[in-house]
Order: C-alpha cells, then structure tokens, then sequence
C-alpha cells in the first residue's frame, strides 16, 4: 500500500512511492493508466494493482491500530 | 510448555469465549499458524461459536524441503550465489537453512524485489546469480516481467530457479 509519486519517467517502468513514509522506487509496468497522486497496492518491488482512496484510507487506518500509531 | 505459557494460553482463550457473541470463522493464512494451533491444542479450548478454517498456506510455509535441499547444493560451487527474499532464509531442510549457510560464509543475498537481483548481476562479474523465486499467482507476473525486460539483452550470468505453486 503507498502514496504514489511518478519520479522516473524513463520508459515509464518505475516511479517513486511513499510507503508508510518510506519513499521507494518501483517497478509499475504491470498496472495501466496510472497517474501521480494514484495509490498502488505494493509487493515485492511492484506495483500490482491501483486502489480507490476509500480502501486505501481503510488499509491505512488499520495498520495504524496495529502498530499503535496516531492518525 | 511452561507453567507461565499455559497461563497465558487460558487467559487470552478465556477473552476470546467470552467476547466471541455469534459464530465466526478465522482463517490460518499461514501454515505455521495452524502448526501452532495444533501444537497448543487450541482448537479444543475454543468455544464451538470459533471456527478455525486452514487457509492456502503461503509460499514460505508451504516450500519443498527439497527445493531448500537443491538450493543449498548449489551453494557448494564457487561461483554461485543465491538471492531470494528475506523470509526463506530460515526454512529448513534435512540439509539446513539458508540462514546456517549465510553465517557459514556461503553466498546467500536477500533482496526485496526480484528486480535487485538485476543489479546484483552487474555487480558481480563471474558469480552466477541464482534467484530462488518462490511465490503464487502475485509474484509470477513479476518473474515474467523480469524474463521479458531481459530478452533483449541476454545475461548468462543470472537464473531464475523457479518454484512456483499456481492454482489448478
């Protein structure tokens, strides 16, 4: 799960993500039409799917209850 | 078990009957969850309302000890090195982990996307990199991606060995 951010635009392969505050470069050839600001479902260095704000809000909260950290 | 444990396992048992209202089922993701659970014998302390359902397992839980066996065979040769993801190093074998191998000297590297072992291929000139690609139907596109980028520019000196559990 992450903030998205296009940073490499070179073949458009890769971009930069924020990943519970962990800024990474990704691989996102696998997923269509995506733009900067989208959110992403991450795993093992790609992006894998694109997800709405609703469930990437709800995914966030719960780590949040998990890891004991504030909104 | 220690004395302490068992009193740990009936209190946090004893929460769970007490807050568990209607019937519901969990599932074991992992089978290193439902080991445990059968190790402990807590299927037998839950109240009847909690129904445990062993899930797919995860590519971790569910690898070949053989496939360990072979990864490790190949440690033996100089110039090989095995890459693969962090959670594999400590399945073991009749023949180890690749955790014992890693502290033995062996040739062991961790990656986080198959895509580093790219790198790690560049970087080491003469070695042959073999990428344990353990995985389900969520990493196989990534192994192909990976294959693709690579056809036009052929690299002898990286491997994918594949176990790869898809459904039927």
């Amino acid at each position: 799960m992450s903030g998205f951010q296009k940073l490499n635009i070179e073949a458009d392969s890769h971009a930069e993500v924020t990943i519970m505050g962990v800024r990474k470069s990704i691989n996102i050839l696998l997923v269509d039409d995506l733009n900067i600001g989208d959110k992403v479902m991450v795993h093992a260095g790609y992006a894998i799917s694109k997800i709405d704000d609703e469930y990437f809000y709800f995914l966030k909260s719960t780590l949040q209850e998990m890891t004991g950290d504030s909104p | 078990m220690t004395q302490e444990e068992k009193r740990l396992i009936g209190k946090a048992v004893a929460q769970i009957n007490e807050s568990v209202k209607s019937n519901i089922r969990i599932m074991e993701v992992c089978g290193t969850h439902t080991h445990q659970i059968a190790r402990f014998g807590i299927r037998k302390l839950l109240t009847p309302k909690v129904r445990l359902v062993s899930g797919p397992g995860c590519p971790v839980c569910v690898t070949d000890p053989g496939y360990i066996d072979a990864l490790i065979a190949l440690l033996k040769h100089e110039n090989v090195s095995v890459a693969t993801f962090g959670d594999l190093l400590r399945v073991r074998s009749p023949s180890g982990s690749l955790e014992e191998q890693k502290s033995l000297g062996r040739k062991v590297i961790t990656v986080y996307s198959p895509e580093d072992i790219l790198d790690l291929a560049k970087r080491s000139v003469g070695q042959n990199i073999v990428f344990a690609a353990v995985g389900f139907e969520t990493t196989a596109p990534l192994y192909a991606s990976l294959i693709q980028s690579r056809q036009h520019a052929p690299d002898k000196a990286f491997r994918l060995h594949v176990l790869q559990l898809l459904p039927r």
